[in-house]
């Protein structure tokens, strides 16, 4: 009988990258001054958690390699040894290995062995560092090569496993293929024992006798030459231990367990001798002596009752089409119930009061139901800050620069859908940021800056859209210098170009002021790709820069590119939707304000400026109802070339609509961006005020 | 239901199920597998700048479909609009499209031998989109690939290669 541990592998793997990811964010939180226990109880934990995940299915580098972490983090919670610059980069090290085994486990391949040998060789040297007087109780220990130890096993079923089946000479000819094996007292009634020379992994070992009884009814004991007196001590797993003690041990482990994270399926059992015992259980200096207190886990479940439940451990994964597919049906859920208002309109209220009180719970409902389900698609931004402390702490230091990064807003929620196309955009420009815009300490300090700059990340709401900036306090960008490059390279620029416009030039493609091409900017590449990823978002950049105070970018996002608040506005029969976080204003021009520009395009005069008019009905090639503008409305909105007064029939009302797309089964239409569907039921289509924009620009 | 049982005549029979309907004079047949539904025309939202017979888009139960008026686009019969103005809505693989016909006028099963090649002719519909001419009962039908023919550049239904790109 054996259960396949394989099934669990991804659920393990699964779990293994979020504790790492877990771990990532708060080493780089960690404040090397005052640390907070509570961190460095949470990082030990997550640590723990892989090392325990990784025994039990049998991945061995990896539980070897968190062991050697935990060694190092179990000191340093313990206020043993104070956390350091060089200790956080090993963790971060770490975490990078431990991903790629974790990689290399899922999809094969090749782990770098000499580098997890040096890591964990670093990591032990570490967690030596300076030796707290207390701790170093045991030299004897500390100095044993691992080489002499041997394992002390012994069975102690509840029932006759061999008589049920188990194979006495199955788990000797096991047990053999890992070191000299000594049988010191043979199967009698179910139980045995064994003195296994060489030195195995405790995981391997449990492995063997995984299949022969529960985790609990055997024991794994490390002998070491000179140290068994120790060893033995420890918390009462030993070969001399009376078994009436053990049920007494098992409770009090057991109830330490519960402040631990549960960890995966069958985890428990196994895990329990893992916790107390490790210390002892794998032959490396630094962890020999923790065995010797008497208790290691109680200050460990102490420190892990006080764990603050994150929003991650209550929620489930589930795909993204399952999301979207609800959105959808939400979505026609909306439409349905304004298609039924509209033919219901009709009835007299006073004779059909139920029917219209019903239909305004069933509005009620279906709007909450629609915010509850555009929420499931929301996330904090965090989700894509979260990875920049990592990238400056790693840039700054490749450019030897010292960089400090602000976080603003990062509950700010938006799309998941915006978030994934936001990470690469924001990497480009905070790289940028690092590369250009902060100067090196000598110059920050020659100019009267403190050394240190400061890249600030924030995200809020503004109106009907996101407002994502990065600050740097660096130089700023040079205006002289951009324009000599933008006429060396031929790019058009006007003669007497406004601060707006020469910000503007950095996102031309091939645009690079950069004396020197580094590896991490000043390709010229990534500015043009950053507008256009941030246009296809349907979003907006403004550049602001001062010279010698820094430099502010902000990306203005549309909340979500599912839903859309718009204006309804009609043409002749058909019904338009626009934007409404576009419009500016509306108006009825009076003929004073309507001229013509060489007989041929109109301008509206509103407030000393001149917006080109643009008549919807000619651009969509319709029968309006007036052609004359003084009848109609002018809608003036605002485009990336400038504001432009659309000429419509009339306004109908403000609405959110869902945005449906043309192409499934049709093909893109110039000057529309999507479709929707109103109350009624038929479609009516979105204007693309940027490409109306372009299409109208005489050429 | 209606899949599986036109699947099995064919088998059974070496027979195919074809939906017949008018372009005025003309009496066209489909693949019936390629039919989703037959609706009235109603609520066509235009589009503009698109030749004549693309009438525009309507919600098919929640999806956005483009509306084809067949007796434009092969000009035959006359484009007029009632209520007794009926559509074809097609199922082509991963698209929909409605088609705009006169009329609908049955469900005919045709072996193969059925189906004679078309002579080279100057119809208003290309050849390469002709399956064939069947007779039924003493009348003609043209046998259409609707769905070569509704995926071709020609009807500029979806986006060309060279503009996606």
């Amino acid at each position: 009988m054996s259960i396949d541990l394989s099934q669990f592998h991804q659920v393990f793997i699964d779990e293994a990258y979020e504790h790492l990811a877990t771990m990532e964010s708060l080493l780089l939180a960690l404040d090397l001054e005052t640390p907070s226990l509570d961190d460095l109880n949470a990082i030990f934990r997550a640590a723990h958690s892989i090392k325990g995940g990784a025994g039990t299915f049998g991945f061995t580098d990896i539980a070897q390699l968190t062991h050697a972490l935990e060694t190092l983090l179990d000191r340093l919670r313990k206020e043993e040894l104070h956390p350091t610059d060089v200790m956080i980069d090993a963790f971060l090290h770490c975490c990078d290995l431990l991903s790629s085994m974790l990689d290399v486990h899922q999809h094969g391949g090749e782990v770098d062995q000499a580098r997890i040998e040096s890591l964990q060789a670093e990591l032990l040297h570490l967690a030596e560092g300076d030796e707290p007087l207390a701790e170093v109780s045991q030299p004897s220990a500390t100095t044993q090569p691992a080489t002499e130890a041997s394992w002390l096993i012994k069975l102690h079923p509840a029932e006759d496993v061999f008589a049920k089946g188990a194979s006495w000479e199955a788990i000797n000819t096991d047990l053999q293929a890992l070191g000299e094996l000594q049988v010191l007292s043979e199967l009698s009634e179910g139980q045995a024992s064994w003195r296994l020379l060489g030195n195995p992994e405790r995981a391997d070992l449990e492995e063997i006798f995984a299949y022969v009884c529960a985790a609990d009814e055997v024991t794994f004991t490390l002998e070491e030459t000179g140290s068994q007196e120790e060893t033995e001590d420890d918390l009462g797993f030993g070969f001399f231990i009376d078994e009436a003690e053990l049920p007494a041990e098992l409770d009090k482990l057991q109830a330490e367990q519960e402040d631990e994270q549960g960890f995966g399926f069958f985890i428990d059992e196994q895990s329990l001798p893992l916790e107390t015992e490790m210390a002892a259980t794998e032959p490396n200096k630094a962890a020999t002596e923790k065995a010797p207190e008497k208790k290691p886990a109680k200050s460990a479940s102490s420190g892990t009752a006080k764990r603050p439940a994150t929003a991650a451990e209550a929620s489930i994964r589930v795909g993204v089409e399952k999301v979207d597919q609800l959105i959808n049906l939400v979505g026609e859920l909306v439409i349905t119930r304004s298609m039924l208002a509209q033919s219901l309109s009709a009835l007299d209220p006073m004779e059909h009061e139920e029917i219209y009180s019903g239909l305004s719970s069933l509005e009620r409902n279906s709007r909450d139901l629609q915010e509850a389900v555009m929420s499931i698609r929301m996330m904090p931004i965090n989700f894509v800050f979260g990875r920049f402390p990592r990238v400056v702490r790693d840039l700054s230091s490749t450019m030897n620069k010292k960089v400090a990064l602000k976080l603003v807003g990062e509950e700010t929620e938006l799309d998941k859908g915006l978030i994934e196309k936001l990470a690469d955009p924001l990497t480009h420009l905070v790289r940028n940021s690092i590369d250009h815009g902060i100067e090196s300490p000598e110059e920050r300090l020659a100019v009267g800056k403190p050394e240190q700059g400061t890249i600030t990340l924030s995200a809020g709401h503004q109106g009907g859209s996101i407002l994502v900036e990065v600050i740097d306090d660096g130089a700023g960008l040079n205006r002289d210098k951009l324009i000599a490059s933008a006429t060396k390279k031929g790019v058009p620029l006007s003669e007497n170009p406004t601060d707006k416009e020469v910000w503007q030039l950095i996102f031309a493609a091939g645009f690079s002021t950069a004396a020197q091409v580094t590896d991490v900017s000043g390709r010229g590449v990534g500015m043009d790709v950053v507008m256009r990823n941030i246009t296809e978002m349907k979003g907006q950049i403004e550049v602001d820069s001062e010279p010698g105070k820094g430099t502010r970018i902000s990306l203005r996002l549309p909340l979500t590119l599912a839903i859309l608040d718009g204006m309804s506005l009609r043409v002749g029969d058909e019904v338009f939707i626009l934007p409404l976080t576009r419009i500016i204003e509306s108006m009825q021009p009076d003929s004073e304000q309507l001229k013509t520009v060489s007989g041929q395009g109109r301008v509206v005069h509103i407030r000393g400026e001149y917006l080109p008019l643009i008549s919807l009905y000619k651009v969509f090639n319709l029968e309006p109802r007036f052609t004359n503008p003084e009848e109609g409305i002018l809608v003036v909105v605002e485009s990336a070339e400038g504001k432009l007064a659309l000429f419509v029939d009339e306004l109908i009302s403000q609405n959110q609509v869902v945005i449906k797309s043309l192409e499934t089964h049709y093909r893109r239409v110039e000057g529309v961006s999507g479709a929707t569907i109103m109350g009624d039921g038929r479609v009516a289509l979105i204007i693309d005020i940027e490409q109306l924009a372009r299409m109208t620009q005489p050429v | 239901m209606s899949e599986l049982a036109a699947e099995s005549v064919q088998a059974l029979t070496g027979h195919q199920e074809f939906l017949t309907f008018t372009l005025g004079e003309e009496e066209y047949a489909i693949d019936i597998l390629k039919v989703q539904e037959i609706r009235g025309y109603d609520g066509v939202t235009r589009i503009a700048n698109t030749p004549d017979y693309i009438k525009g888009v309507i919600n098919m139960r929640g999806v956005i479909v483009p509306v084809v008026d067949m007796r434009l686009k092969l000009q035959v019969g006359e484009a007029v609009y009632d209520q007794f103005t009926v559509m074809i809505i097609l199922n082509l693989g991963s698209r929909v499209v409605g088609m705009v016909v006169d009329g609908v006028s049955d469900v005919v099963a045709l072996s193969e031998e059925q189906i004679r090649p078309a002579p080279e002719f100057g119809a208003a519909l290309d050849t390469q989109y002709i399956q064939g001419l069947a007779s039924i009962e003493e009348r003609m039908a043209i046998v259409v690939d609707i769905e070569k023919l509704m995926s071709s550049s020609e009807m500029g239904l979806m986006d060309s290669v060279a503009e996606a790109l």
